[in-house]
């Protein structure tokens, strides 16, 4: 009987359903991931603790002990933790073999006192810190972040993964920097200092900001919150898009401008024409009693200034 | 009468003797003639200057790609200028020079350098549009701010990409 398969198609199929069959017989032995379990019971209450971390995650509560404690798995065999206590600086690191590939990664839960000064650094893990009322140093390749806090002190660094920033102290200082990963923040209070060259900036929820400073090359730029008296707010972008969205009727001075992009303003008076026969447009008002202030720049991206 | 072999042969001697050697034809077979034989080719013809012309042009393709593929700098990360040479619009630019050197690192993983290459294309047109701004309109008014943050912008840059370049290393981190 003649088949539409060459003799060769035969062989490889047959081989494939033979290897199909057999495989449950010699499993491929593949790398196993170690739980781990470490308690440091005796810390100072507001320790120094660096976490590193390539890849997989860094999970970091804040909770009430004098104690620290380091759950989860490691990647493989090849990986192992390392935990050092030095003059109440703790140091836990995930050690790698050297020119390592395809990693499987460790996931990292550590549980450390509430005030702690925390800092954690991974390459491709991703962070996700809570309950935590210290300062907060969070720095990250191309992992994700994401914190829930009330830290009084807040730096955040990413190059591509996206920030999910929730909650600070009154008063805090919060600074965040990326390079293409968004960030969207919410319920902060205080000071804050973000910059980007492509990713999205965006500050809503229930803000008490005091002093912001965003700043972005092409991505855009969201507030959506009050000003208060003294307050001081400043927005520049070179081409991304600006929407600065408050109350009704704000006590602050506007000085607004783009020089090719376009101004619409639903809080006062229109913009006008920054030179008769060059570019550009300005718009420069006040809205009830300066207390506040809000300079908003950009070169060619657009500016919106909406009421709620 | 009949005549003896003798006699037929010297007939025909004299037949032969006096036949004519030449026979001139009734026209002139001549333009039939000529008009089937193919005309000889001397000097230039139509196709030939075409020829050169083609064979020129070439030559001249093929050593303009030959003095090409020997030169010794590659083109950086925007394709305009050599990778050893900074690719600012403003000349004196040495963090450009130390992003571009950075970003070369064949350390860096393919996924970080997209990122960042893609970015650093951002930043170098936003400079693009800074500058041609400035040389149409110098008094153009808020360029100074713009133009600072985006300074400041290119500095933190740099000091992210170096930062990849460390941490991407797979050992301890320090």
């Amino acid at each position: 009987m003649k088949t539409p398969f060459s003799p060769i198609t035969h062989s490889l199929l047959l081989g494939a359903l033979v290897a199909g069959l057999a495989g449950p017989l010699f499993p491929v032995r593949a790398a196993r991931a170690s739980p781990i379990r470490y308690i440091l019971p005796h810390v100072r209450p507001a320790p120094h603790i660096s976490i590193r971390n390539l890849a997989g995650s860094v999970t970091v509560r804040g909770w009430r002990q004098d104690a620290l404690r380091i759950t989860g798995t490691l990647g493989s065999r090849r990986e192992h933790l390392s935990v050092q206590n030095r003059d109440g600086r703790i140091r836990i690191r995930v050690a790698y073999p050297e020119y390592a590939m395809n990693l499987a990664g460790s996931h990292l839960v550590v549980d450390i006192p509430a005030a702690s000064r925390l800092a954690v650094k991974t390459v491709s893990a991703d962070i996700d810190a809570s309950r935590l009322t210290g300062t907060v140093r969070l720095r990250t390749v191309s992992g994700n972040v994401l914190l829930h806090s009330e830290a009084h002190r807040i730096a955040v660094k990413t190059v591509s993964g996206a920030i999910g920033l929730y909650g600070s102290a009154p008063l805090a200082r919060t600074r965040i920097q990326s390079v293409s990963g968004g960030a969207a923040i919410r319920e902060i209070q205080g000071r804050i200092r973000a910059m980007s060259v492509s990713g999205a900036i965006h500050l809503t929820g229930h803000l008490r900001v005091i002093r912001a400073a965003l700043h972005t090359t092409s991505g855009d730029i969201r507030y959506t919150g009050p000003v208060f008296s003294s307050g001081r707010y400043v927005l520049t972008s070179v081409s991304g898009d600006i929407y600065f969205r408050t109350v009704a009727h704000p006590d602050a001075r506007f000085r607004i401008s783009t020089l090719s992009g376009s101004i619409v303003n639903t809080l006062g008076p229109r913009p006008r024409r920054a030179d008769q026969y060059g570019p550009g447009w300005i718009l420069d008002f006040v809205s009830g009693v300066p207390h506040a202030f809000v300079k908003i720049r950009s070169l060619s991206g657009g500016i919106s200034l909406q009421k709620p | 009468m009949t005549r003896t072999p003798d006699e037929t042969g010297s007939r025909l001697v004299e037949a032969v003797q006096a036949a004519p050697r030449s026979q001139v034809p009734g026209r002139d077979l001549w333009p039939e003639i000529a008009g089937q034989l193919t005309p000889r080719k001397t000097g230039w013809t139509r196709s030939q200057p075409l020829i050169a012309a083609a064979v020129a042009c070439l030559a001249i393709g093929v050593w303009l790609v030959t003095s090409w593929q020997l030169s010794p700098e590659p083109p950086g990360i925007l394709g305009r200028r050599p990778a050893t040479r900074v690719q600012s619009m403003r000349p004196e630019s040495p963090s450009m020079a130390l992003i571009e050197r950075a970003l070369h690192d064949p350390a860096l993983p393919p996924s970080e350098r997209a990122v960042l290459v893609s970015n650093y294309r951002i930043l170098d047109h936003a400079q693009g549009a800074i500058d041609h701004l400035l040389a149409r309109h110098p008094d153009a008014p808020g360029l100074g701010g713009i133009v600072v943050q985006l300074e400041l912008a290119r500095a933190r840059f740099l000091s992210v990409v170096e930062e990849t370049q460390l941490q991407s290393n797979p050992r301890i981190l320090p």
